[in-house]
């Protein structure tokens, strides 16, 4: 009798196990999509992840892979899988100082890793790597209005960054390369960032998956 | 034509076949595309990927002067060779944070209902829809005279609510189902309703923002199959604590066919019932904080007694003369001195020590101590119990339990009982009467997860 009892209700908790992961799908699929993300297909068909760090309101998506950064705002994309990328993208200061980007780095731990830095502003350019000050100069600044090609190459230890026309910049850094790329409007500025495209060049294939 | 078109859209068995259609395809989705695990309706897992480069360059300088006397006078070629390696080596690792991905999930809830249907049709639940469960009275043949002041009862099996992130992500909105969910005004049909994935959109304003929550819930739910409803409510609920929560409910419930529309109001408990805050959800499990030393979904012991004849087969003279049961025990710690102090209680006591031993305790009232014996995984936990209705007894005992995994422990469990049926229970249970037993016993919790004094959300515990 106890052998029976065990056996129902084993059977009764495998049977609630495959209705109840039923019952998840029927649920997601009336859930809205997450109003804090977004998503695109960049070039070689590849997914992009973006999302909203800051309130929904301070973020609008101009397109599907484009965005105005209100106030003091901050959103992050990445490519899945891909710590070693080109990415460009289209930044427009609209109003205000300037825009940070930031690349090895994640969102969990951006607080306490710097990673790399660009301070993109009307006063001009700063490129730090966590705390050691790579390059600083006024002969490349935001200017109001005019949208500018901003090109971050991630390639293992070496990083370039390019800045419209002007001589990249290209160092060497000891920091772990991540997929995450993290935009913010520094002191209630609008910036818009548009067309962003990343290229693949290497797929991480981590071991602990 | 037009009367042949509204009755084909009015009846209940396009709609029964169109969800019966809806379920099976949308399962059917659910295993091929393997969406929805159960592993994945609790945990969201996020993964940062991280790739560390490493360069070395190595060189390699050797001179090999050939021995014996060399005429330095003229140009001569050096021995010296230099050799460069240069080593690309690329490591990605994972960091892997899990999250809870539910705002509420549960087990079974249970209502008792008043006013929701004749007295002399009651199904005679009583209270919380439990308390007449094993009475002779439950469910029993229409225009009798009844006992109790709950004619209905309303029980949820399987129940989850998820997030919905809607009027600008407006706070704690959920949207919710439950494997199955039967409502009984009485036992009149056209005042029963059954549900299979129902889908509840609930709101939530919480009063008390902390552990156990206070909190005020409207609802609408519509069931399409088996019955088609409505069902519009208002709930105040507390908990969870330890998986427990209490609600009362006032709402109605209406037929979209036949049927009546029964208005009611109900109070019910509910067990391995857990809620999250939004900002809950965005919190690791790992850093998650609980209330209770153990919750689990069944304890199951066999045990020997000094009874004279066993409960399920009377004619053997196994030395296991019965069971003890217990249906979604849990057991929370009282934040007093050491916190090792617990009151406990479980959804149904089954004490069966014998032919006519034995008796059976609802959401019982249990105080024990925790000791941890070893590290963390051997447990000694003496306990006074008092089961109230629809047997009183006094259980007094201690067990000694062994972690095997969070999902499955052993247990050794010694103890006395004694007590006598209070109410007249059902025909399966009808020989249970007045006993005095000593017992030892050895079995099983299922998923019975016991926790250690580090996860308590008192964390002063030694």
């Amino acid at each position: 009798m106890a052998r029976y009892f065990f056996t129902v209700l084993c059977t009764l908790g495998i049977i609630m196990m495959i209705l109840l992961s039923g019952c998840s799908s029927l649920i997601d699929l009336f859930l809205p999509p997450n109003p804090d993300e977004f998503q695109w297909r960049s070039s070689f068909w590849l997914r992009c992840n973006g999302i909203k760090l800051s309130s929904l309101q301070s973020v609008k998506l101009t397109s599907e892979n484009g965005y105005i950064l209100e106030d003091t705002s901050s959103a992050g994309f990445m490519a899945q899988r891909i710590t070693d990328y080109r990415v460009m993208m289209n930044i427009k200061l609209l109003s205000g100082t300037g825009i940070r980007i930031r690349t090895r780095t994640t969102i969990e731990e951006a607080e306490k890793k710097a990673g790399i830095l660009l301070d993109y502003t009307d006063k001009g350019i700063e490129i730090k790597d966590g705390e050691r000050l790579i390059a600083k100069t006024d002969t490349i600044m935001a200017i109001p209005g005019m949208e500018e090609l901003i090109t971050i190459d991630s390639d293992g230890k070496i990083m370039r960054i390019g800045i419209g026309c002007a001589k990249p910049f290209i160092f060497a850094t000891s920091q772990s390369g991540t997929e995450h790329i993290l935009t913010e409007s520094i002191k209630d500025s609008r910036v818009s960032v548009s067309g962003i495209e990343i290229i693949p060049l290497r797929l991480a294939r981590p071991s602990i998956y | 034509m037009k009367h042949i078109y509204k009755a084909f859209f009015q009846s209940p068995s396009l709609w029964t076949c169109l969800s019966i259609i809806f379920l099976f395809g949308l399962s059917s989705c659910s295993s091929l595309t393997n969406m929805g695990s159960l592993e994945q309706m609790i945990t969201r897992t996020e993964k940062d990927i991280y790739t560390i480069t490493k360069r070395d360059t190595a060189i390699i300088d050797a001179v090999r002067n050939a021995p014996g006397q060399r005429d330095n006078g003229i140009v001569y070629p050096t021995s010296r060779i230099v050799e460069m390696r240069r080593d690309i080596s690329q490591i990605d690792s994972t960091i892997v944070r899990e999250y809870p991905n539910f705002i509420r999930l549960a087990l079974f809830e249970s209502i008792g209902l008043l006013f929701s249907g004749k007295q002399e049709n009651g199904i005679s639940g009583g209270f919380l829809g439990l308390f007449g469960y094993f009475d002779d009275d439950y469910n029993k043949q229409k225009n009798m005279p009844k006992k109790g002041l709950f004619p209905g009862a309303f029980y949820r099996i399987g129940i989850m609510e998820k997030r919905l992130r809607w009027f600008d992500d407006a706070a704690d909105w959920t949207l919710g189902t439950s494997i199955y969910e039967s409502f009984s005004g009485d036992m009149d049909a056209d005042n029963t309703f059954t549900g299979v994935s129902p889908i509840y959109l609930r709101k939530r304003y919480f009063i008390r923002e902390k552990i156990p929550y206070i909190a005020i819930t409207p609802s609408l739910g519509i069931s399409l199959i088996p019955d088609q409803y409505i069902n519009a409510g208002v709930s105040a609920d507390i908990g969870s604590l330890g998986g427990l929560n209490f609600r009362s409910y006032l709402g109605i419930i209406a037929g979209l066919g036949s049927k009546n529309a029964c208005p009611y109001f109900g109070i019910g408990t509910s067990v391995l019932d857990f809620l999250n805050r939004v900002p809950e959800t965005e919190k690791e499990w790992k850093y998650h904080e609980h209330s209770s030393w153990s919750v689990g979904l069944a304890s199951i012991i066999g045990v020997a007694t000094n009874a004279e004849n066993p409960f399920f087969d009377p004619k053997t003279n196994s030395p296991f003369k019965g069971i003890i049961g217990r249906i979604a025990p849990a057991s929370i710690a009282i934040p007093l001195g050491n916190n090792r102090f617990y009151a406990g209680t479980s959804l149904i006591n089954f004490m069966l020590l014998g032919q006519t031993e034995g008796g059976i305790g609802i959401l019982p009232l249990r105080l024990g101590y925790w000791h941890t014996l070893m590290g963390q995984e051997l447990s000694l936990e003496p306990f006074a119990e008092y089961n109230y209705y629809p047997s009183s007894m006094v259980h007094i005992g201690t067990r000694l339990a062994l972690r095997i995994s969070n999902q499955i422990n052993l247990q050794l469990q010694a103890g006395y009982s004694t007590g006598s049926p209070i109410s007249t229970l059902n025909r399966d249970f009808r020989n249970l009467t007045d006993f005095d037993v000593f017992y030892i016993g050895i079995g099983i919790g299922l998923y019975d997860r016991l926790f250690q004094s580090n996860e308590l959300r008192y964390r002063k515990s030694k």
